[in-house]
C-alpha cells in the first residue's frame, strides 16, 4: 500500500466526521498554544530582566528591596524594605559612591499625535545617564533641576523616537502619558540590547515626576550606584549594606529585606528565577497537552469501534495488519500535527497580543516552536498507537459481523 | 482450481473443543457457479471463511490454483485475498459517505501490484459496467442508493481486482425477492458471459437454484450434491 493511498484514506475518514475531528484538533491546539504562550512569557521575562541588567554600566551595584534568595527558592516572609528618597541622599554621601541613580520604572502607553507606543517609562535623575552610559543623539538628558521642579519633560530612546516621530524632528514636540502632557527635550543614542524592553524602546522622565503622576508615593524601585573603581565594589557593597541596616534600624542582618548586588549577581539570580518560572508555566501548559492527547486516544478508540465493520472489510479485501495500523496511526498523527501547527500560530498571535497590550512581554523562541511541534508528533504516535494496534488486531470474520 | 482435501476445523472454547468441519472434500473447477447450501450451524460459513482465507484450517489441505495455501502466514493470506479473491457480503459493507467509484476502487489500493489512479478508475468503471450498475450514479454516495444498487456496487467491488474466485456470503439475505432476482441474475451473467468462478453461500433453495451446481453441507460434512442440467 502506497503512502499516497494511505493519506487519501486518512483524509476521507477524517473529513467524514468533521465535528469530532475538529474538536479533537481543538484540544491539541489549546495544549500547544498554551505551551507556546507560557514559554514565551517565561522567555520574555528573562529577556526583560537580562536586558535591563545589561543596560547598566560596569562597576555598578544595584540596591533592590526583597529578601536574599533562599535555597529552594522559599520566601522566608521577612518584610521588604521600602527604598525612599532619603536612602538615595544617604548613599550619595558615601565616599566610594561615584554616581547614585535611583530608578522608578513603570509601563504605560505613550501617545503622540496619531501614534502610540507601549514603552517602559524610567523615572530617573541626571546621574542615571552616567551610571547606565546613556549618550545623547540630540538635546539633553533629564537634569536635577527638572527633578526638583517635577518638570513634565521626556527623553526618548532611539527606537521610541523612530516609532513615534519617524525621521521628523522630535525636540519640542509634546507627548501624552496617561492624562499629562510632556515636552520632548532629548533623544538618546541607540544603545543596542535584546528583548522587548531594550533601553532603546524606553523613555525617560524625571524621577520625581514619575513618583508624582505615575507610580504614586515616594517609593523607589531600585538604586544603581557606580563605584569609583572596580576594586572598590566589594567595600562599597558592605558600606551600603551597613548604611541601610543602620538607617532603617534592621535587626535581622542575615535577611535585611533588601539586596545589594553586582551585575553578575543580578544576572545569575534573575536567570535562576526565570528558569524556574518557565518550568512552572511550561508544566502547567504541558498538562493541558496531555489532556489533549487523551482526547485523541478517546476519539481514536471510538472511531475504531465505530468502524469495526469497515476494518473487517478492508482486511477481507486484502489489507494487512500493518496497513490498518498505519492508517489509524497516521490519522492520529495528522490530527496532532495539524493541531500543533494551528496551536503554534495561535500561541504566536496571543504572545504578540500580550506584548502589544503592554501588560507583559512575551517572546516566542524557535526552541519552543520546535519543542511543541515535536511534542505534538510524539503525542500523536503515543496516544494513537494503542487504538491503531487494536484496530489492526481485529479478526476480519468477527469484525465483519460486528453490529 | 479449488481443491479441499479432508478439511477439518475446530474451535477451542475454554475447555471444550468444538469441531465444526469433520473432513470436507471438494473440487471446484474454473468457471463453475457453485452454491454451498446448508442450515445455520451446518458449517457452510466456516467453509466460506476457509475458502476466502479469512480463517485457518485445523487439518487437511487447501489448494488454490494448484498451490497449497493450507499453511501460510497472515500477511500472505492478505496478499492472496487482495489479488485472487472477491467478496460479496450479506450486509454489503460499503464505506459510508464515499462515492460508488471510490468504494469499487478500494480493493485496488491493497493489491501487491501498484496501479495509477487512472488505471484504477478504468478498472472500477469496467467492474461497475459488468455488474450492471448505471454509469450516471458512479459519483453518488453509497448511502444514496437502493438495496439492489448497493449490492451491485458490492459485486463490482468484488470484480475489480479480476479475482480467481468470487465468494458471495448470503448476498441476497437483506434484499426483497425482486431485487434478489436481479442480483442473482447478475451473478449468472458474470458466470456465463465472463466465465467467472462464483461460490455462493446460502440457506435458501430459491437462491441456490441459480447456480449450476449445488453442494449440501450438513453437520460439517458434504451430504450430497447435484448438477443442474
Amino acid at each position: 500500500m502506497k503512502i499516497t493511498d494511505l493519506l487519501q484514506e486518512t483524509k476521507t475518514s477524517l473529513l467524514s466526521n468533521l465535528t469530532r475531528t475538529g474538536l479533537t484538533v481543538l484540544g491539541i491546539v489549546i495544549g500547544i498554544a498554551s505551551v507556546i504562550i507560557m514559554l514565551a512569557i517565561g522567555q520574555g521575562a528573562q529577556n526583560t530582566i537580562s536586558s535591563s541588567i545589561n543596560s547598566l554600566g560596569s562597576n555598578v551595584l544595584t540596591v533592590r528591596p526583597g529578601g536574599a534568595p533562599q535555597p529552594g527558592g522559599v520566601d522566608t516572609g521577612t518584610s521588604n524594605l521600602v527604598l525612599s528618597n532619603d536612602d538615595v541622599d544617604e548613599i550619595k554621601k558615601l565616599e566610594l559612591a561615584k554616581y547614585v541613580a535611583p530608578l522608578v520604572q513603570t509601563r504605560s502607553q505613550v501617545t503622540s499625535a496619531g501614534k502610540n507606543i507601549n514603552g517602559t517609562i524610567l523615572g530617573v535623575t541626571a546621574d542615571y545617564a552616567n551610571v547606565s552610559n546613556v549618550t545623547m543623539e540630540e538635546g539633553g538628558f533629564i537634569t536635577d533641576s527638572q527633578n526638583r521642579s517635577f518638570a513634565k519633560v521626556i527623553v526618548l530612546g532611539a527606537n521610541a523616537k523612530t516609532n513615534l516621530f519617524g525621521t521628523d524632528n522630535a525636540i519640542g514636540q509634546r507627548l501624552k502619558i496617561k492624562t499629562n502632557s510632556y515636552t520632548v527635550i532629548g533623544v538618546a543614542a541607540a544603545k543596542g540590547g535584546t528583548g522587548f524592553t531594550s533601553p532603546d524602546d524606553s523613555v525617560y522622565i524625571p524621577m520625581t515626576t514619575a513618583q508624582q503622576y505615575l507610580s504614586g508615593g515616594n517609593s523607589i524601585g531600585s538604586i544603581a550606584i557606580s563605584a569609583v573603581t572596580a576594586e572598590d565594589m566589594t567595600q562599597l557593597q558592605t558600606d551600603i549594606t551597613d548604611l541601610l541596616v543602620a538607617n532603617h534600624k534592621i535587626q535581622n542582618k542575615e535577611n535585611p529585606g533588601f539586596r545589594v548586588m553586582s551585575q553578575a549577581d543580578l544576572l545569575s539570580t534573575a536567570s535562576s528565577i526565570t528558569t524556574m518560572f518557565s518550568i512552572l508555566l511550561g508544566s502547567v501548559a504541558g498538562i493541558s497537552l496531555v489532556v489533549g492527547g487523551i482526547g485523541i486516544m478517546n476519539m481514536m478508540l471510538t472511531t475504531v469501534r465505530e468502524r469495526t465493520r469497515e476494518i473487517g472489510l478492508r482486511k477481507a479485501i486484502g489489507a494487512r495488519r500493518a496497513d490498518i495500523q498505519k492508517q489509524f496511526l497516521i490519522e492520529a498523527i495528522l490530527i496532532t500535527v495539524s493541531g500543533g501547527i494551528i496551536g503554534i500560530f495561535l500561541g504566536y498571535l496571543v504572545a504578540f497580543g500580550i506584548t502589544y497590550s503592554g501588560v507583559l512581554t512575551a517572546s516566542v523562541s524557535l526552541f519552543s516552536v520546535l519543542l511543541s511541534f515535536g511534542v505534538s508528533v510524539f503525542i500523536g504516535v503515543t496516544f494513537g498507537y494503542y487504538p491503531a494496534r487494536k484496530a489492526a488486531q481485529l479478526n476480519p470474520i468477527d469484525a465483519l459481523r460486528y453490529e | 482450481m479449488i481443491k479441499l482435501e479432508n478439511i477439518k476445523k475446530e474451535y477451542v472454547m475454554g475447555e471444550t473443543i468444538l469441531e465444526v468441519l469433520h473432513g470436507i472434500n471438494l473440487n471446484i473447477k474454473k468457471g463453475e457457479f457453485v452454491a454451498i447450501m446448508g442450515h445455520s450451524g451446518s458449517g457452510k460459513s466456516t467453509i466460506m471463511n476457509i475458502l476466502g482465507l479469512l480463517d485457518k484450517l485445523t487439518s487437511g489441505k487447501y489448494f488454490l490454483e494448484d498451490k497449497d495455501v493450507s499453511k501460510i502466514d497472515e500477511d500472505t493470506q492478505s496478499h492472496i485475498r487482495a489479488d485472487k479473491i472477491g467478496f460479496v457480503f450479506q450486509s454489503f459493507n460499503l464505506l459510508p459517505r464515499t462515492s460508488v467509484l471510490r468504494n469499487v476502487m478500494l480493493p485496488l489500493i491493497y493489491r501487491t501490484k501498484h496501479l495509477s489512479e487512472e488505471e484504477r478508475r478504468v478498472k472500477a468503471g469496467a467492474a461497475l459496467t459488468s455488474a450492471g450498475f448505471p454509469e450516471d450514479k458512479w459519483e453518488n454516495n453509497s448511502n444514496q442508493l437502493s438495496g439492489g444498487q448497493i449490492q451491485r456496487v458490492a459485486i463490482a467491488r468484488a470484480l475489480v481486482n479480476d479475482p480467481s474466485i468470487i465468494l458471495a456470503d448470503e448476498p441476497t439475505g437483506n434484499l426483497d425477492s425482486k431485487t434478489s432476482d436481479i442480483v442473482l441474475k447478475t451473478f449468472q451473467e458474470l458466470n456465463r458471459n465472463e466465465g467467472r468462478t462464483i461460490i455462493l453461500i446460502t440457506h435458501e433453495h430459491d437462491v441456490a437454484k441459480y447456480a449450476s451446481r449445488t453442494i449440501y453441507i450438513r453437520d460439517g460434512l458434504v451430504e450430497s450434491e447435484y448438477y443442474k442440467i
